[in-house]
């Protein structure tokens, strides 16, 4: 039978986590973890609530950085005006995720941590260079979201870590930002393919640096540092995006899953890594968009 | 026993400062009692609270919706300790006195259901939207607020026309003295 301890504090929950070994599971909102207990694939000796951990919910928009505590609901995110202003983007994909239920439970710590290759916010967050810090009482590390993912349902996080916060570099004002969410269900389902793309521009409308990160289709965001490097300090047209598109669609190996076959995920992707493009460089307004 | 058996079972542990876990539904004071991760679906059903109905068990579809503190969560995912101080608010709860509420009784003038297997959790999702907002509400709002509720008899239109015609009178009048009216398909029909 199971045991369940609710620190109240940080420290108190990593001391848990040290004392616990790998029987202990943490829990934020539950989303995910209920249904692999009730399917009966995690049976853990001892779950540890993070929900008491206040200290860990927060939106802090600061000059260069927007940084969230890992216990903050997706409900409180897509609600927050600070953060909307400052990554309207993020905003927006967050609102865009399963239903208003499951977003007042889930938190963004659990989103990350749970790592489901077919989630919206990782895409945004990889796009927007995001990192996340790591606790324990042996110590903290920041490691790029880029790296904490490393495959289906797997992180970098050691039995006795904690995710206790997203750090967002903030994007220059000229940058545009853009996710599109395909669902091929529903509208409140994961992603059948999700593109996040960022572009950094300077005000002399040369292109900076790109970004651009696929969900629902591999592991971890499926991002080619090399394809869109090529846009660096070009002047874009729309020949450009369409190279781009190009070179994600020949390069992703998708997984078929319910939501689409293989060769179909790979098909919309080319579409909708040009789409985003196009859309980061022609419209005025950031955002996340329902397709 | 199964690994889903053992995994939701055990103590349900205690709050600091507290004897016993215990929540507040539908305005009693209330033990916890069961696993204590099990679903909250269980327990608030051995409460004679059939209101709360489980179908998909996966955050999916809204049958087993609940208030927490006011807002709406999937209690088929929501682990009995999540319960602990909190208050609850099932759809039994929406009515007083033996009275429905406004909203309810906008349902039934708007036929917005057919089998109403649905009806306790839309019900329970426009209330939070209700209660969240001020004045008329548009499509938009409405659609939003009520996102990821499923009926399968395909009640959607007429639940939009219930809530948005409560949300209409509300200016007028105070909320829960206002009258329902009876919807476009349903003219002759007086409010119950
Ligand atoms: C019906 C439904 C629809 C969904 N649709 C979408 C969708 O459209 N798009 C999308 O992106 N996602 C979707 N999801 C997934 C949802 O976003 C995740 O389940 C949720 O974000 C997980 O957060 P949680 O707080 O509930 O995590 P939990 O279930 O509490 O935890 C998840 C995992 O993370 C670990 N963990 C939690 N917090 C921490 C921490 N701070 N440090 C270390 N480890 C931690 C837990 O031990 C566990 O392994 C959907 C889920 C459901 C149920
Ligand atoms: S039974 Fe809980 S959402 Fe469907
Ligand atoms: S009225 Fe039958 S499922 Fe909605």
């Amino acid at each position: 039978m199971p045991r369940l301890l609710r620190p109240e504090t940080l420290s108190e929950t990593l001391r848990a986590l040290a004392d616990g070994g790998d029987d202990t599971k943490l829990v934020a909102g539950g989303t995910a973890v209920m249904l692999m207990m009730r399917a009966g694939l995690l049976f853990p000796e001892q779950l540890v609530a993070l929900e008491h951990v206040r200290e860990l919910d927060y939106v802090a928009v600061e000059h260069d950085t927007v940084r969230l505590g890992a216990l903050t609901s997706l409900r409180e995110l897509e609600r927050s005006a600070p953060l909307a202003a400052a990554l309207p983007t993020l905003a927006g994909a967050v609102a865009l995720v399963a239903n208003h239920r499951v977003r007042g439970r889930a938190t963004i710590g659990g989103c990350l941590c749970e790592a489901d290759y077919a989630s919206d916010p990782p895409a945004v967050l990889a796009s927007l260079g995001a990192r996340v810090r790591l606790k324990s009482l042996r110590g903290e590390r920041e490691v790029p979201l880029t790296e904490f993912l490393v495959g289906y349902y797997e992180t970098v996080l050691a039995d006795d870590e904690l995710l206790t916060e997203v750090v967002i570099p903030r994007p220059p004002r000229a940058a545009r930002t853009t996710y599109l969410k395909y669902m091929s269900r529903s509208m409140e389902d994961r992603p059948c393919i999700g593109v996040a793309a960022y572009v950094g521009r300077d005000d002399s409308s040369r292109v900076g640096q790109v970004r651009v990160a696929v969900a629902g289709a591999t592991a971890t965001p499926f991002m080619l540092a090399e394809v869109t490097s090529m846009l660096d300090g070009a002047l874009l047209e729309v020949d450009g995006c369409r190279a781009v598109g190009e070179a994600y669609q020949q390069a992703i190996e998708p997984l078929s899953d319910v939501r689409g076959s293989a060769a179909y995920k790979r098909r919309v992707t080319g579409r909708l890594v040009t789409r985003a493009l196009e859309a980061a460089l022609s419209s005025p307004r950031n955002g996340a968009f329902r397709l | 026993m199964t690994g889903a058996d053992q995994a939701i079972g055990g103590d349900l542990g205690q709050r600091a400062g507290q004897a016993t876990a215990s929540c507040v539904v539908n305005g009693v004071e209330t033990v916890l009692e069961g696993g204590l991760a099990e679903p909250a679906t269980g327990f608030l059903r051995r409460l004679g609270l059939y209101g709360v109905r489980e179908t998909c068990s996966l955050g999916v579809c809204g049958t087993c919706t609940i208030l927490l503190d006011g807002e709406p969560v999937s209690a088929c995912i929501l682990p009995l300790y999540a319960l602990d101080g909190r208050e609850v608010r099932t759809v039994e709860g929406l009515e007083s006195e033996g009275q429905l509420s406004t909203l309810q009784r906008q349902f039934i003038c708007s036929q917005a259901f057919q089998c109403s297997f649905c009806t306790p959790g839309f019900l329970l999702s426009a209330q939070a939207l209700l209660d969240a907002t001020e004045g008329p509400l548009t499509d938009e709002q409405v659609v939003e607020g009520l996102q990821g509720h499923l009926c399968r008899c395909g009640c959607y239109e007429s639940v939009k026309e219930a809530v948005r015609a409560v949300a209409a009178r509300r200016q007028e009048s105070d909320a829960d003295g206002a009258q329902p009216t009876t919807g476009p398909q349903d003219a002759g029909r007086a409010a119950p």
